[in-house]
């Protein structure tokens, strides 16, 4: 059975798919540069080549592991889906009896991050808005509040660049942040804060207690479709204590690369398939054009106008001695 | 005795500093504008002494301070795996 296909644009890339994704992203023209489609042979099983194994178990097997194949890597998630992926072509193999909705939640995850680094562009796990043209970053694991820094950005009337995955380029003397797709994930409880009321929203995954908001007219802020020089990446640092200070420092060089190279999206992944010494010299070259910050917050939804305030006056003073 | 960096140790430099990343076990190390110059100098194949002359004559430092400095540093190197010995 063939699927029809559809372009979208994703991390710079015109993307051609067979795909039904359910995420908004944002419709392309011209031509190819990759393909997301379905494959329709199944992977062996059990390949002793295997280059990486997760240490996350689900269902007494390891979530992940990646092992070579002839189409490229072959990443086996063995509940529900395997992908190949190779420089200009991802497919992806569903599972019988595997939780279809998974392959959307991971493609835009782990896959692409995988992906991105494979040609040689850094995917960090960080949010990003633009200010006065310039994208600002923030750096976080899940539940480290970065998507919740974007939202309230987003609510002040800043354009989102992306959630969660930031794909990062760099040119000679700049590094710039790609756009990704127009939507903030989000729990509940935060989401009623930005838009009322959040249970209309959709569920990302029924296991998952956040949600989709979609980002320009239909939901909140808006939606930058241009790759945008980076002047900030903050390390949001939440803490749980209403006298803690509100505060942003600077990290030393050396700090910083180490903080980008845990920062990672797929961090754990990357030293296996021999990524390591290519990237390590790209996160030094951005951590030498872009100012890394650590930035310590006390936690709570009462403090976030705070701490826009407190970043904008960071970012501006850049701008103010430009 | 002459050391030198362990094998597969990865380093990096950023602006003056450098990261030093142990594959083995995927930690990173980061090192200040003096430490960066001791480990470019120990990958020359420079020895103690030797290391210690160059250091003396490029940084404003106190003999007696820059060879502690500089047996802290080899003793923290070493104690993570990232140096180790060359006979």
């Amino acid at each position: 059975m063939t699927l029809p296909l559809r372009k979208f644009t994703l991390y710079g890339f015109v993307w051609e798919t067979d795909y039904p994704f359910v995420s908004p992203l944002t419709p392309a023209a011209g031509s190819t540069q990759v393909e997301f489609v379905r494959g329709y042979t199944q992977p062996a099983f059990g390949n002793p080549t295997r280059r990486y194994v997760s240490d996350l178990i689900l269902c007494n097997q390891p979530l992940l592991d990646i092992q070579d194949s002839a189409d490229g890597l072959l990443l086996r998630y063995p509940s529900f889906a395997a992908f190949t992926v190779s420089l200009r072509r991802i497919q992806y193999i569903p599972k019988p009896g595997g939780d279809p909705q998974l392959i959307e939640l991971h493609f835009l995850g782990a896959v692409t991050a995988l992906w991105l680094e494979l040609n040689g562009l850094p995917a960090l796990h960080a949010s990003a808005v633009v200010v006065n043209g310039r994208a600002v970053v923030f750096m976080e694991h899940s539940g480290g509040g970065k998507s919740t820094l974007a939202a309230t950005f987003l609510q002040r009337r800043h354009a989102l660049l992306t959630d969660d995955v930031l794909a990062v380029s760099l040119d000679q003397h700049r590094a710039f942040a790609r756009p990704g797709y127009p939507q903030l994930r989000l729990s509940s409880k935060v989401a009623d804060r930005f838009l009322n009321p959040a249970e209309a929203l959709p569920c990302v995954h029924p296991k998952v207690r956040k949600r989709r908001i979609p980002v320009g007219e239909e939901g909140i802020g808006r939606f930058c479709t241009l790759a945008t020089p980076i002047s900030r990446i903050y390390l949001p640092d939440r803490v749980v204590d209403d006298n803690a200070t509100l505060g942003i420092r600077r990290l030393a060089p050396s700090e910083a690369v180490i903080e980008l190279a845990r920062g990672s999206f797929a961090a754990r992944s990357i030293e296996p398939l021999g990524l390591q010494p290519g990237r390590l010299a790209a996160l030094a070259q951005l951590a030498e054009s872009v100012t890394v910050c650590r930035l310590t917050y006390p936690s709570g939804m009462c403090y976030l106008g705070q701490v826009y305030e407190e970043v904008m006056q960071d970012v501006c003073s850049d701008s103010n001695s430009d | 005795m002459p050391i030198k960096l362990a094998p597969n140790v990865l380093l990096q430099e950023v602006a003056d500093e450098m990261v030093i990343l142990n594959p083995a076990d995927g930690q990173y190390y980061g090192l200040n504008e003096v430490g960066a110059r001791i480990v470019q100098l120990l990958q020359e194949g420079k020895d103690i002494p030797s290391l210690k002359r160059c250091l003396l004559n490029e940084f404003d430092v106190e003999p007696d301070r820059l060879e502690r400095d500089i047996h802290a540093l080899i003793e923290d190197l070493r104690r993570h795996a990232l140096i180790q010995n060359t006979a």
